[in-house]
């Protein structure tokens, strides 16, 4: 089992239950990733401006004007549970989970 | 206790003003039925993407530049990831390391050594843009929560302060402050109820002289900016204690609970705040041309600093009154347009703070409600000036004002409170009331001075509080050297 990723952890925050065998597998895949990412470390970027986006793209707005859309309740009949106009979930009060 | 100080710092959201969300076209408006200001974007359905909106840029580069910050050259959106119901998308779209302004600054008035006010420049880490969540309802609710997007999306602007508050007393003039300048500004309703202004805290205690950071507990869920004093009040007492017990506080969230009076732990999970941030990849980087930065700086308006500066000699205010009239742009407002009618900005400003604010505030109206305009104001305070009626008849007119809608003329006139000034029927009044009182009379004559206050309140009880108080006093000084 790797020492750099904690596999556990990182199921936990994206809510996922991994069987034995896809846990191996993962963190055997998670290991790989960071080994390519260390291998870039090694280059030398100081001259290099950072990218956020590979588009060659900036400034793309919207002006700020309303646009209906009324999809509302027809995704509302979509969901799993819905109560009146209200999507339904099950009671989550932050902190008492 | 007294060897301890608490370390504040406050980060404040407040809802931008436009007419369309952050990232789509659905409309901002409150009090729609729920989830119909929705759509596939900010549902976060499949396949959709969002596409920012240029005037909440603006405004937040506004604030930015109204708290002297600098506007960053490259503006980017990371997503922070958490599962939460009110997030349809699993992440809210925000700013991790590039956000629109930092740097900036905020002069607050604390009070020093009793009464004197001196000035305190409280530091501005950043302000960032974010889509704000949906509303989860939970009480009344059989085996679930209800959840209401139509809030989810709608843009917010962060702003987060250094740790350069120290008392809770500071965390709420700084409140006070920067709400002051959205309202100026005119970015946000900054409206409380409707959540439009939000404000979370952060406090740590450390011994007097202290360089050192103490132990930091985050503060949610006031709902008023005096709740979030009497939260950092409370805390910071919880906090001393534990430490004088020489205990360990632990790094946590904790909400302020209003009906209790404290604040309570929300026994968050070790990794509950792993954020897991990333650029934002649906949407490209920003940055703004510096003509555009000087175009909006130079639609700065002017800004509650510049007004007071600006009232006190203008007005000839106190820095008090001039403070306490440019917290709130309507008050100001409200002021300036009152004076512009003629009347003396002194008696402008008594009569707003004391008079009309109490009238307002026991008819629980808001100043843009009041019935009585500047201009009526005026008209009352003008029939001060000018002695038709006294201070003390003018306090009963601007009721009648407010119930009624008339003007002070008017009323005035209808109830026959025109000051009495006729010499010959307070000469007659003067020398009953000297011959109903001989032994006060006999008072004054022989030098008690303050006896002649009650031959006064004899006069204006006959006149029925209409007679000029100064006549009174020049006629009753007359009559009891006449009248021996």
């Amino acid at each position: 089992m790797s020492d750099k990723v904690n596999i556990d952890q990182i199921a936990e925050l994206a809510r996922l239950n991994l069987k034995p065998e896809e846990r191996l597998a993962l963190s055997k895949d998670l290991d790989e990733i960071l080994a390519y990412v260390d291998q870039l470390q090694e280059l030398n970027t100081d001259q290099v401006e950072p990218t956020s986006h590979p588009l060659a793209l900036e400034n793309v707005f919207r002006q700020d004007s309303v646009a209906k859309c009324d999809v509302g309740d027809r995704v509302l009949e979509h969901a799993p549970k819905r109560e009146e106009k209200y999507f339904k979930v099950p009671k989550v009060i932050e902190g008492q989970s | 206790m007294s060897q301890y100080e608490p370390v504040i710092g406050l980060e404040v959201h407040v809802q931008l003003k436009t007419k369309s969300k952050l990232f789509c076209g659905c409309s901002t408006e409150f009090g729609a039925e729920p989830n119909q200001n929705t759509c596939p974007v900010c549902l976060g359905l499949p396949g959709s993407l969002p596409v920012l909106n240029k005037t909440a840029l603006d405004l937040a580069i506004k604030v930015g530049l109204a708290l002297e910050s600098g506007i960053s050259k490259r503006i980017k959106f990371d997503r922070k990831n958490y599962f939460y119901p009110d997030l349809p998308k699993a992440y809210q779209i925000s700013q991790y390391d590039m956000p629109v302004c930092h740097n900036g600054h905020l002069i607050i008035e604390v009070r020093k050594n009793g009464d004197e006010l001196t000035q305190k420049k409280i530091r501005m880490n950043r302000a960032h843009l974010e889509e704000d969540a949906g509303k989860l309802l939970h009480e009344g609710i059989q085996d679930g929560s209800w959840v209401d997007y139509n809030r989810a999306g709608i843009p917010l602007l962060e702003v987060v302060s250094e740790p350069d508050l120290c008392s809770p007393e500071e965390a709420f003039e700084y409140l006070v402050r920067l709400k002051a300048i959205f309202q100026y500004l005119n970015v946000s309703d900054c409206n409380m109820e409707e959540g439009s202004l939000r404000c979370d805290a952060n406090i740590s205690v450390r011994e007097k002289g202290d360089t050192r950071l103490g132990t930091k507990v985050e503060i949610k869920n006031m709902n008023s900016f005096r709740a979030v004093q009497k939260a950092l009040a409370f805390e910071f007492e919880r906090q001393v204690a534990v430490l004088e017990k020489r205990e360990r506080l632990v790094q946590e969230t904790r909400l302020w609970n209003e009906a209790r009076g404290e604040t309570l732990s929300m026994r968050s999970k070790e990794f509950a705040h792993d954020y897991r941030y990333f650029p934002e990849p649906d949407l490209v980087p920003f940055s703004v041309p510096a003509a555009h930065i000087a175009e909006l700086k130079a639609s700065l308006p002017e800004l509650p600093r510049a007004r007071y500066e600006r009232f006190r000699p203008q007005y000839g205010l106190s820095a008090y009154d001039a403070h306490v009239l440019v917290s709130e742009k309507a008050l100001a407002d409200y002021f300036e347009a009152c004076v512009n009618k003629g009347v003396s900005p002194k008696l402008a400003s008594n009569w707003i703070q004391s008079e009309l604010l109490g009238e307002l505030n026991q008819r629980k109206l808001k100043l843009s409600e009041s019935r009585v305009t500047p201009h009526a104001l005026a008209g009352l305070i003008r029939l001060i000036e000018q002695e038709t009626i006294s201070g003390k008849i003018a306090k009963e007119v601007l009721p009648l004002m407010f119930e009624t809608g008339q003007s002070a003329e008017a009323i005035v006139e209808a109830k026959g409170w025109v000051q009495v000034t006729d010499t010959t029927l307070l000469e007659e009044v003067a020398e009953r009331v000297i011959r109903a009182n001989p032994k006060p009379a006999d008072d004054v004559r022989a030098g008690k001075k303050q006896a002649v206050g009650f031959l006064v309140g004899q006069v204006m009880k006959e006149t029925k509080g209409k007679a000029n108080p100064k006549l009174i006093n020049e006629i009753l000084e007359r009559k009891l050297k006449a009248l021996r």
